[in-house]
């Protein structure tokens, strides 16, 4: 006997299963925003339990905190970093060996790719299921601090402990009074030139690495190069990052917002004049730099490009890989002002992470001066803290030690700088302002009509993110 | 006497006034358990894959989405937003555009594909046909990243035609080859896909037809234009509908070739939508987007099985 099920009723059901999962959809528990304790973080010192920040690793390690009270059952830590390092898993489970043994708390490493970073950082924190802690570049930070996604952490850090860290990247971490992430890394570059382009191209280079071309004196060498036949700068034009507007535009003096950023600011005279720079500096930069998002390096490392700038990873694998190439060291150009890029890792606290005590435990063991120190020269970047260049590259020689020296000038001295994401920033430079500029590069758009779109799009943005603050 | 089921009251021993919903449904229920046991795995996997992301998706789109926190309700808020967000309507309308190209493209070479490899004959013709599936099986982001080194500044191409002596205008470096780029890369990929389909098709057409064509003096043109394409149809259709809809949703090209760039040129609404999601944490517009964006291709492919119904049968 043929069977079959009405249409009407199978209709009905799949009707009925729709239903039941919008009704499930609605049903969303509501989530209350942990509010962070009254005290300030400059407030009489919390008591902590690993205070010894240049204690010896392991001594550190074995600290007093308890594992999951009465339970017998190991705790495990979930920490997510990127791959500052092609070998990033194996550093920092070598790192956290110590930790493991001394508490008998397991720590697992999950290396996210830096393209995933958002997405995953996004999707843990909306379904609560986050890691313990993770690292978080700079400028995306306070996307997250702003949402309440991360542990205030200021009750765990005494103000001896935070005196020892710089102070850009620490400040950058604060939200309405309250510290939500320890700055382990911090970067700047050096501005590297190959000597022989350089001779090619009849330029006599400074002799001085502290020295600083000003932007007059960088263009005229950019466009010798150029008439040399090669490409005068390693810089991408596909940014997708704040590089253009942070580093570039700032050593001209254009801020683009006023000091509470509530206002644009990009018609000014020093704005305009950076506009120009780049507009001067394109025809001089290479083919690859029209597709390529910041500094690819790949070219000046193949001796096509003349100039680039660079940290002392950059450094390391220049000597590495061209040993036979002479590189040449000095400071970055500047114009009004001598600032350069500045960029900062940071581990945060999830708020939604499990074992809270165990997981301060292990961020204090991971920052700590001695970790901190083998991490960064593991990478080619520096400890957040002050007074370290000593330990930093102690065997480092030629052109690495050189840019080591230079780098550290500008992080100790105070004249990299970072600029502090205002609400809607990432957005607006993504849909606005890299789009137009990338227009103004190609020579699609006029500058005029460029300063004219991103003053007046960079103010709507502002006003429409002002109550996110 | 036959039900509106098709199965007759004497058959399934119910009166003919037997009782309608809930009854009904359970009559069914216990008769017809077995199907639904057997379906209901995919079901579930359905609901909670498909069914259950998308209604929660329309459910954000009426909200102020926060990442943490309460969201408040915004009512049509989101929607409004999108009628004067500029970059949503320009990148709708590259999005269709892209659509169509690629889908007008993939399906006319892969029918001629198809065509050509059927006329041939021996190992020849598994290997044609083997060399132009080969791309639709590739991983699609793989095949992306070479061709990006294929086409980026002193890529494979560039040199390529640098040591012809040839000047080769990188094509993802500039705002008006870089979709040209993505086209391309799109139809490479689909053309194999399309070409299986239609090589069933064109196996299924019986011979005589053909035959009895000939006789009748009808030339190789005639016999396509007359009896190829018309026989065709249903497969054609089913290659259109699901082209256009799988180029609706274009984004692991456009990720990992250009990023969108250069200037947006290459933005495409998914890719929108992932960066307003997931980079701005914009949830709320996002799945507004989202939800336009389903509603319109829902829309198009029911238009397309509404007026593009086969009309010849054999």
């Amino acid at each position: 006997m043929a069977t079959r099920f009405g249409k009407s009723a199978f209709v009905r059901g799949v009707a009925l299963l729709i239903a039941s999962t919008f009704v499930l959809g609605a049903c969303a528990p509501a989530t209350q925003v942990p509010q962070p304790t009254t005290a300030a973080p400059t407030s009489a010192p919390a008591a902590t339990s690993a205070s010894a920040t240049t204690a010896p690793t392991s001594a550190a390690a074995a600290t007093a905190a308890p594992t999951a009270a009465g339970s017998g059952q190991q705790i495990e830590l979930v920490v997510w970093q990127v791959p500052n390092s092609p070998t990033m898993q194996q550093i920092m489970e070598n790192m956290v060996k110590p930790f493991e043994q001394a508490n008998n708390i397991k720590v697992t490493i999950v290396v996210v790719p830096w393209s995933d970073l958002d997405t995953q950082w996004e999707s843990a924190i909306q379904t609560r299921q986050t890691p313990s802690f993770g690292y978080m570049y700079d400028f995306r930070l306070p996307t997250y601090y702003r949402s309440g996604a991360l542990e205030p952490l200021d009750q765990d850090f005494s103000k001896d402990e935070l005196s020892k860290y710089l102070e850009q990247p620490l400040s950058t971490a604060m939200y309405q009074g309250h510290l939500y992430a320890m700055p382990f890394l911090v970067s700047s570059d050096a501005l590297l030139y190959n000597k022989a382009i350089f001779q090619k191209a009849g330029i006599t280079p400074p002799t001085d690495p502290n020295y600083s071309p000003t932007w007059e004196e960088f263009l005229g060498w950019a466009q010798k190069i150029k008439a040399a036949g090669f490409a005068s700068y390693d810089y991408g034009f596909r940014d997708i990052w704040n590089h253009p507007m942070d580093d570039f535009y700032n050593r001209f003096g254009c801020h683009e917002t006023n000091d509470d950023h509530t206002k644009m600011t990009f018609d000014t005279p020093e704005c305009a004049k950076a506009v120009q720079a780049w507009v001067d500096l394109a025809p001089t930069l290479s083919e690859k730099a029209k597709s390529t998002a910041w500094s690819p390096l790949d070219e000046f490392f193949a001796g096509q490009v003349g100039m680039a700038e660079g940290g002392v990873g950059v450094a390391q694998q220049l000597v590495q890989k061209y040993p036979n190439v002479d590189f040449g060291v000095m400071q970055p150009f500047h114009d009004k002002e001598y600032k350069d890029y500045l960029g900062i890792g940071y581990y945060a606290v999830f708020a939604d992470a499990k074992n809270k005590p165990q997981v301060i435990q292990l961020l204090k063991f991971l920052t700590n001066e001695d970790n901190q120190v083998s991490f960064n020269a593991a990478i080619g970047t520096f400890p957040a803290l002050k007074d370290t260049r000593g330990r930093m590259f102690p065997d480092a020689t030629g052109v690495v030690k050189t840019v080591a020296d230079v780098v550290w000038e500008q992080l100790q001295g105070g004249r990299s700088k970072f600029l502090y994401p205002w609400p809607g920033f990432s957005e607006f430079a993504d849909k606005t302002f890299i789009p137009n500029w990338e227009s103004l590069m190609l020579g699609k758009m006029s500058q005029p009509d460029f300063i004219k779109v991103i003053q007046t799009q960079g103010q709507a943005a502002i006003d429409a993110n002002k109550n996110s603050n | 006497m036959e039900t509106t089921t098709g199965i007759t009251a004497a058959e399934h021993g119910q009166p003919l006034s037997a009782p309608r919903w809930p009854g009904r449904l359970g009559q069914v229920l216990r008769r017809e358990w077995s199907a639904y046991f057997f379906i209901a795995p995919a079901m579930l996997l359905f609901t909670v894959f498909t069914i259950y992301p998308a209604v929660r998706t329309i459910y954000i789109s009426f909200f102020n989405w926060k990442m943490r926190g309460n969201s408040p309700f915004s009512g049509l808020a989101n929607y409004q937003q999108l009628l004067t967000d500029t970059l949503f309507q320009q990148t709708f309308v590259r999005t269709i555009y892209l659509a169509v190209v690629i889908t007008v493209a993939a399906i006319s070479l892969g029918f001629l594909a198809a065509i050509l490899v059927n006329d041939l004959n021996g190992w020849s013709k598994y290997l044609v046909r083997s060399a132009i599936f080969i791309p639709s099986i590739s991983s699609l982001i793989v095949s992306t990243m070479i061709w990006k080194s294929f086409l980026e500044p002193d890529g494979f191409f560039q040199r390529s035609a640098a040591f012809f002596g040839i000047a080769w205008q990188s094509w993802v470096a500039s705002p008006e080859q870089a979709p040209l780029a993505i086209i391309v890369l799109s139809v490479w990929q689909q053309v194999g896909y399309i070409m299986v389909f239609f090589l069933a098709g064109l196996q299924a057409i019986p011979q005589t037809f053909y035959e009895a064509a000939e006789v009748d003096g009808a030339s190789p043109w005639d016999q396509l234009f007359h009896i190829t394409i018309p026989l065709l149809q249903r497969t054609t259709l089913f290659v259109l509908v699901v082209t256009t809809l799988t180029n609706f949703k274009i984004f692991e090209q456009v990720f990992a070739l250009t990023g969108g760039g250069p200037a947006n040129s290459t933005l495409t609404l998914m890719m929108y939508i992932y960066q307003t999601g997931f980079r701005y944490s914009h949830f709320g517009p996002a799945s507004a987007m989202a939800t336009v964006f389903s509603v319109v291709a829902i829309g198009v492919a029911l238009l397309q099985l509404r007026f593009l119904r086969a009309r010849f049968e054999y």
